[in-house]
């Protein structure tokens, strides 16, 4: 009887608990399943590409220059596998049958530690593999890698949702990287001898035909997207779509700009989602705990458990050609936690070198795609030579940080329950034709054939053959990219063009003259980075300050700095005076070492009407240029700008003098420092009297 | 045949939790003894700036903001515990803290899951 209570009592403990994580999380749909879960935009089908037990935790997908499908997996996610026991794998996904699903798989490369996406170069693939960027390849055609080389090491690498990933190829042949700002100092094994770039703060960017390496602007977590103009967006979980505004090669020209801001939070609806499943247990109960917590401490805090991003990942522009044209350059972005599809509509601001991110208004309430299915986990995407939006589906019962749980609601939860499963699903129009048996051969293709594709309508074809001719370098078909560039109706294929030739080192300065009058702003604005390198062209860019397009007008700004000449101060001044509203062409004219002087602040005072009106922006370029000077602390300027604030108005003194000290504090002089502090002890004090004091100490010392 | 792979893969992720198990309390071993060890050498550091007293914090905790990857000084310049949306101000305490993990946390410090205030 003892025996049977025992028996019994488990049974009840056991049932107890099995229907208790039954009640808590839901298990996984078959495909079929799944498919029927899906709420898709009218006037588009969704259908299966791929799935387990050809593809699992599925993470990223591209399409090779042959049209060979590679996806990158990721079973050891959330855990950081231990040395040697790294589980991530490639594999090359197969169609044997050519039915347009996924009946066959090759692992290209397995035990793989973290490996989040590829990119091919080559004959290979490039990987990001953190601590590294890897280059993989296969030279025996068996489809599995024989040859490994780690072309960079020293990215950070103990949080697998925000470290070095999301490899772009780019329209200016750099390939970008997300790195999520995190820190590493990282080598080049081709270039042993280049100093470390330490990463604080940046994305990155590389050339292997060049050897070059780099910072990006970001930071960027999982998800990153270029355009056809080269401009780059990324996602972070809980700000689904920012604009990397100004290049971070700009913004460390000097060490005395006073913001590190290059990204910029584009979308005009706020965080709201609709989504179709309710938060599960654990995220409502942590959910309510932090916001007990917030308000405990009077905190004006509202945490989310449900319908606002969180997860956001993998935005990717739609450059395909398969979609109604009012699609081309939408961002399409997933949210894991609220296993949806999100469509943003970007249209390029007319008064700021930025965009605006709209829902489209047939999903002013509801999704492109959601899914009542929690096990849905749309972490990236990629368009496909068939002009297709592939959706990468990792399947997880949960997909959060196991760190950031508390521990008793971890109890229930199995983190890779759904490792051995995973879907990649394809997003097309109702009853578009299928173009799974348009199978591309690039790789075979001659060169001349190559340059044709270059006005392809799909990107994919256009990037492809643009990084198939830069690779091969064969200069016999730079006339023929010259006639393309020229003539061409279309004006990304004339950019593409542009760079081909860039590529080819073919690039000359009548090329970029030709590019600074296109008739397409995108073109124009490359003609300026590109003009860089020739300073004869100077007087041209000095002329695109006034381009009607204000991302034209941006890039001259940027790159006028890049020059030393008698012409720069003055013209930078009449960008300040005309644009330096807008916080992106200030930041563009301080980050410079003309903008950021005194010769610069006293060209705009020369216009007497600057400073009768005080407007706020023209406050804070005085405090901004103020703590550059003060940071740079060069005697003579700095004596020789207390003299001209001290002829100012007393807002302007006020913005002066508040800059000047924040810039003053970087360095380390005594007699200065005490002054500083007697400055912000006295807070009666008036700017004239700290102007007084400043200009007795400079004055003494020079 | 549903019934077949059903339990092949009930089998697998039994096969997987016993694996998380076991390398998950291998972990925890190892992190106890490297946090421990972790927490007496930053006791003996500390030197009078409460933000860096974890002597009243255990050696699970510290290992935890470790596995954050905490730092007192941000690496990114715009991101930082203070403008996190995770981080918990000080009120009438010397310092603040973090909802994922406890103890001090210094305004200026950083941490890879920094989340933008919303």
């Amino acid at each position: 009887m003892k025996y049977n209570s025992t028996v019994l009592l488990s049974v009840c403990i056991i049932l107890s608990t099995s229907c208790n994580q039954e009640k808590l999380y839901p298990d996984a749909l078959s495909t079929e399943e799944a498919l029927e879960s899906f709420r898709l935009h009218e006037g588009f089908e969704i259908e299966l590409f791929a799935a387990e037990p050809y593809v699992k935790d599925p993470v990223e997908l591209v399409f090779d220059e042959n049209g060979n499908a590679y996806v990158v997996e990721m079973p050891d996610y959330p855990y950081k596998p231990e040395e040697g026991e790294a589980a991530g794998r490639i594999k090359m996904l197969i169609d044997t049958d050519h039915d347009g699903r996924i009946d066959d798989s090759v692992v290209f490369a397995d035990k793989l530690s973290e490996a989040t996406s590829v990119l091919p170069w080559k004959d290979g693939l490039l990987v990001t593999s953190a601590p590294d960027i890897l280059y993989l390849k296969d030279t025996d055609g068996d489809h599995q890698a024989d040859s490994k080389e780690v072309l960079f090491t020293g990215f950070f690498e103990n949080n697998s949702e925000a470290q070095i990933t999301n490899l772009r190829y780019s329209v200016d042949n750099w390939i970008y990287a997300a790195n999520h700002g995190q820190a590493g100092e990282v080598s080049f094994s081709r270039n042993p001898d280049a100093p470390k770039l330490s990463m604080r703060g940046g994305d990155f960017r590389f050339r292997l035909d060049r050897g070059e390496f780099e910072l990006a602007s970001g930071p960027g977590q999982f998800g990153h997207t270029i355009d056809d103009w080269g401009h780059r967006f990324i996602t972070q979980n809980t700000i689904h779509i920012r604009h990397a505004v100004i290049p971070i090669r700009y913004l460390d020209r000097h060490a005395h700009l006073s913001t590190s801001t290059a990204a910029f939070n584009i979308s005009d609806h706020d965080l709201r989602m609709y989504q179709e499943t309710p938060a599960p247990y654990w995220r409502a109960e942590r959910t309510r705990r932090r916001q007990k917590q917030y308000d405990e401490q009077g905190l004006d805090r509202v945490e989310y458990a449900e319908d606002h991003f969180t997860g956001a990942s993998g935005g990717t522009i739609y450059t395909g050609d398969a979609f109604p044209e009012a699609y081309y350059g939408n961002i399409f972005t997933g949210d894991v936690a609220g296993n949806l599809i999100h469509r943003d509509v970007l249209t390029p601001m007319d008064d700021s070198p930025t965009f605006v991110a709209q829902r489209h208004a047939s999903e002013a309430d509801k999704e492109f795609l959601s899914s009542v299915d929690p096990w849905f986990r749309p972490v990236n995407f990629t368009v496909g030579p068939d002009g297709y939006l592939y959706v990468i589906d990792m399947y997880r019962q949960h997909i959060e940080t196991p760190l950031s749980i508390p521990e008793d609601l971890k109890e229930d939860m199995d983190f890779l329950n759904g490792s051995d499963m995973g879907r990649i699903y394809r997003i097309k129009p109702v009853n578009a034709e299928s173009k799974s048996k348009i199978i591309p051969k690039l790789k075979e293709m001659e060169t001349q054939k190559l340059a044709e594709l270059l006005s392809h309508p799909n990107q994919w074809w256009r990037l492809q053959a643009q990084r198939l001719l830069v690779e091969r370098q064969d200069l016999g078909v730079v006339s023929k990219i010259e006639t393309v560039f020229q003539q061409h109706q279309d004006p990304r294929v004339r950019l593409h063009a542009l760079y081909v030739l860039e590529g080819l080192n073919s690039l000359k300065p009548e090329h970029v003259e030709k590019a600074m009058h296109d008739s397409h702003p995108g073109v124009r604005e490359h003609s300026l980075i590109l003009a860089e390198r020739f300073p004869q062209m100077l007087p041209q860019i000095v002329q695109c300050l006034k381009d009607s397009a204000s991302r034209v007008a941006f890039q001259a700004s940027l790159s006028l700095g890049n020059f030393e000449n008698d012409e720069i101060v003055p013209a930078l001044a009449g960008v300040v005076r005309e644009k330096g509203a807008d916080p992106w062409f200030k930041t563009a004219v301080l980050s410079s070492a003309a903008g950021a002087s005194f010769d610069l602040m006293r060209t705009v005072s020369e216009e007497a009407s600057f400073f009768q009106q005080t407007e706020a922006w023209k406050l804070d370029f005085v405090e901004d240029i103020s703590y550059s000077i003060g940071s740079k602390n060069d005697e003579q300027e700095v004596a020789a700008y207390l003299s001209l604030l001290a002829e100012k108005q007393k807002e302007v003194q006020e913005a002066g003098i508040s800059g000047l000290v924040k810039g003053l504090k970087k360095n380390d002089e005594e007699g200065i420092q005490k002054i500083i502090e007697n400055i912000e002890a006295n807070a009666e004090m008036e700017p004239k009297a700290a102007i007084e004091k400043l200009n007795a100490y400079y004055h003494k010392s020079i | 045949m549903l019934n077949h792979k059903r339990s092949r893969r009930d089998f697998f992720r039994q096969y997987i939790r016993a694996g998380t198990l076991l390398l998950g309390g291998g972990l925890f071993i190892s992190s106890c003894t490297k946090g421990k060890q972790e927490q007496e050498e930053q006791a003996t550091a500390y030197s009078g700036d409460p933000c860096s007293d974890l002597s009243n914090v255990s050696a699970e905790e510290i290992q935890k903001r470790e596995n954050l990857g905490y730092v007192a000084d941000t690496p990114i310049a715009d991101n930082q515990c203070n403008n996190c949306n995770l981080y918990l101000p000080p009120g009438d305490k010397a310092c603040g803290g973090c909802m994922l993990f406890k103890g001090p946390v210094h305004a200026e410090g950083y941490c890879t899951y920094w989340a933008p205030k919303v």
